[in-house]
């Protein structure tokens, strides 16, 4: 019962979806909308799972005060005055958003700006004419940057109508094969595991 | 020089420097900016599902309308929690394959319509060299994928030899984009520093 | 004993600190933030297919624009916002702004705000001429499809603000995310969900056309589905905002953004070529 039942379950709501879109009946008895409010429930009661990761990794570095232990208090003693804050005042109250503009919002924006510099960095050090993929690779890459910008018609008149033109012939097409290639992966996915034949997302657990 | 006086603006900026500073090499102040930064988004995550989710269902659904058919999927979410235990962690199965059956069934029902719409959009008079082309772009980068027919047949081959070159084209411009991309984030960056904070003028 | 030098100077050049590559960045485009240099920005033909698309709405038509992105893609997706909210009251279409990410819904007014700033529209009146729905939590599949059977329903009756839709006559007028209410759709895409699962959810089932504005990163992707007919037009990235301003006559916080792009595009570019000849200068050692 430990294996069986969640696999009929993974099976039932499944169909359930899909009775719902394609058959009549399933729309009009509100199959879907029923199994959609349970996926959202259950998903809105686990949304602290995160949290006790974080708190049972990190209160063990405390505890056994590991080194960096004090960082770990820094986090648990974030995580928990936030979720004091907005469990009292919601995340749109004052100071919770005060917070969130003041301090989420710009690191968060930091740490995508930083990628910038490692991407540069990495143009340097690794993109190198070794081979004839690599060279098709570079030099495609070095077109589109500049022929994407204003600076590539500036220095060659037409550059950019050639970046643009690749975007939507060969590259858009590429994008395609690769968009239909996992279009078809994607649906052989969910047959099997609707039928039942992939079943990795119950593994990784012990005791059944 | 200006410099501004919103303490908002001061707190952002210096923890902006901080992320900047790992940069230069790990330090004290970005290993606290870090650790806060994510302690406070899962702190932010937690009340925002609360308000959300846990408290609408609660006094709304149950209490208020008297759902109580919703206790069912509200402990089948409770059960992930049972994964910290070791002789009770099967039970975690639960949630996961409902999420898992009904995500799956999302992707059967859906995606159908969309993927008929590259299929068919693929199909296209040869009458220019752009549509030769494309459509040429399309099949091999669908051969270089394509492992049911053995690739000793020469069609599937030689189609696949090109697909590769196909996507190393369009590998290169995706670089090429990324790159771009990755400016626009920085450049936001380094306005909110000189521009917000240090008010050095105007973009 | 020149070979010798010459080699020391090319293994020089490959072993350099990163830390000075990134000091180059920083000083390169804080020069041009603080002095810009105004290169042309020629138009694409996807900005003006977008530009006409939108010009195709009737007067008194109604757009729906979704921020399907946060903070992090402001620079290239907000002005996308800014100039179609800007295109579409120059010509009286009415403006329906929701957000499929949940600091879309910021995006959105912050877009708003800065739009109605500008005395060319302190006549656009909030609830009439524009609503911002904002964000509903429940996932994009489930607000979407929700919305396009009952969009009241599906808002909880608010607006972004928490303001009853009762009090506003847009609000109330557009009663489903359908064509028979709404003209024409656009998605502003920085991930997932984005403008795929409107186009599963939306535009698949209803018909309702859709248009994308989307990051360069995502460029060929969706360019995919516009040459498939399924979005209708798109703008393309940070220079398709920046060519979209333009068109309006409308110069803003992208077309200035381009000078930045191109120092940095050219600044990346000769590292690559600077990186190859150190390492074909020094490969035999």
């Amino acid at each position: 019962m430990r294996k069986e039942l969640p696999l009929l379950l993974t099976t039932v709501f499944g169909l359930i979806v899909v009775f719902s879109k394609w058959f009549y009946l399933g729309e009009v008895w509100g199959l879907h909308d029923i199994a959609e409010s349970w996926v959202l429930i259950s998903q809105g009661f686990a949304v602290a799972i995160g949290a006790a990761s974080l708190t049972r990794i990190h209160g063990r570095n405390i505890q056994r005060r590991r080194e960096d232990w004090p960082y770990s208090l820094v986090l648990l003693v974030c995580m928990y005055f936030y979720i004091i804050l907005t469990l009292y005042q919601t995340v749109e109250g004052t100071e919770a958003r005060w917070i969130y503009d003041a301090y989420i919002t710009p690191v968060g924006s930091a740490l995508f700006g930083t990628i910038a510099f490692y991407i540069t960095s990495a143009a340097y050090r690794v993109f190198r004419v070794r081979t004839r993929e690599a060279t098709v690779l570079m030099i495609f890459a070095v077109v589109t940057m500049l022929g994407m910008a204003p600076i590539g018609d500036v220095m060659i008149s037409g550059w950019g109508d050639l970046a643009r033109w690749l975007q939507d012939v060969p590259v858009g097409a590429v994008t395609r094969g690769i968009l239909i290639a996992g279009y078809i992966g994607a649906l052989a996915t969910g047959m099997r595991i609707v039928l039942g034949l992939e079943r990795a997302h119950l593994g990784g657990f012990t005791g059944g | 020089m200006l410099i501004s006086t919103d303490p908002q603006i001061w707190v952002g900026a210096l923890a902006t420097i901080a992320v900047f500073s790992y940069m230069y090499k790990d330090n004290p102040a970005w290993r606290v900016v870090e650790h806060a930064y994510v302690g406070l988004t899962a702190g932010y995550t937690v009340g925002y599902q609360f308000h959300t989710r846990i408290k609408p269902t609660i006094m709304d659904d149950l209490i208020g309308r008297g759902y109580w058919s919703y206790i069912i999927p509200i402990l089948i979410g409770l059960a992930i929690y049972t994964r910290f235990s070791p002789s009770l962690t099967w039970m975690a199965r639960y949630p996961l394959s409902l999420w898992v059956g009904y995500g799956s069934g999302m992707v059967l029902a859906f995606t159908v319509p969309p993927m008929m719409g590259q299929i068919t959009g693929t199909f296209r008079l040869f009458n220019s060299f752009d549509n030769i082309l494309y459509w040429l772009c399309v099949v091999t980068t669908l051969m270089y994928f394509f492992f049911t027919i053995s690739r000793e047949n020469p069609v599937v081959k030689w189609g696949a030899w090109a697909g590769r070159w196909a996507i190393m084209v369009c590998l290169g411009a995706m670089f090429g984009n990324t790159v771009i991309y990755r400016y626009n984030l920085l450049l936001m960056r380094i306005n909110y520093l000189l521009i917000d904070w240090l008010e050095m003028g105007a973009l | 004993m020149e070979r010798d030098n010459e080699q020391t100077f090319w293994h020089k050049m490959l072993a350099i600190d990163r830390r000075i590559l990134y000091s180059i960045i920083f000083v390169f485009v804080a020069y041009i933030v603080l002095f810009p240099i105004g290169l042309p920005v020629p138009i694409s033909a996807h900005t003006e297919n977008f530009y006409s698309t939108v010009e195709a709405i009737p007067e008194g038509g109604i757009i729906w624009l979704d921020c399907a992105f946060q903070e992090g893609s402001w620079g290239e997706l907000g002005p996308m916002v800014e100039a179609t909210m800007r295109h579409s009251f120059n010509n009286n279409i009415r403006v329906v702004l929701s957000a499929m990410w949940e600091l879309g819904g910021r995006m959105a007014a912050f877009a708003l705000d800065n739009v109605l700033e500008d005395p060319a529209y302190e006549w656009v009146e909030y609830g009439e001429d524009v609503i911002n729905l904002g964000f509903r939590p429940g996932g994009a599949a489930a607000v979407l499809r929700g919305a396009t059977r009952d969009v009241y329903e599906t808002y909880a009756g608010v607006d972004h603000d928490g303001n009853p839709l009762d009090d506003y006559t847009l609000g109330m007028e557009v009663e489903r995310l359908h064509p028979d209410y709404v003209d024409f759709s656009v998605v502003y895409e920085s991930g997932s969900p984005g403008g795929q699962d409107w186009l599963q959810y939306v535009t698949e089932p209803t018909g309702l056309p859709m248009g994308i504005g989307i990051i360069a990163m995502s460029i060929p992707s969706a360019a995919a589905f516009v040459d498939a007919g399924q979005y209708e037009a798109m703008i393309p990235g940070g220079t398709g905002a920046a060519e979209y301003e333009l068109l309006l006559d409308q110069p803003g916080e992208a077309l200035a953004a381009q000078d930045v792009l191109s120092v940095g595009m050219l600044y990346v570019t000769l590292l690559i070529i600077l990186g190859n000849i150190a390492w074909v200068a020094t490969k035999d050692d």
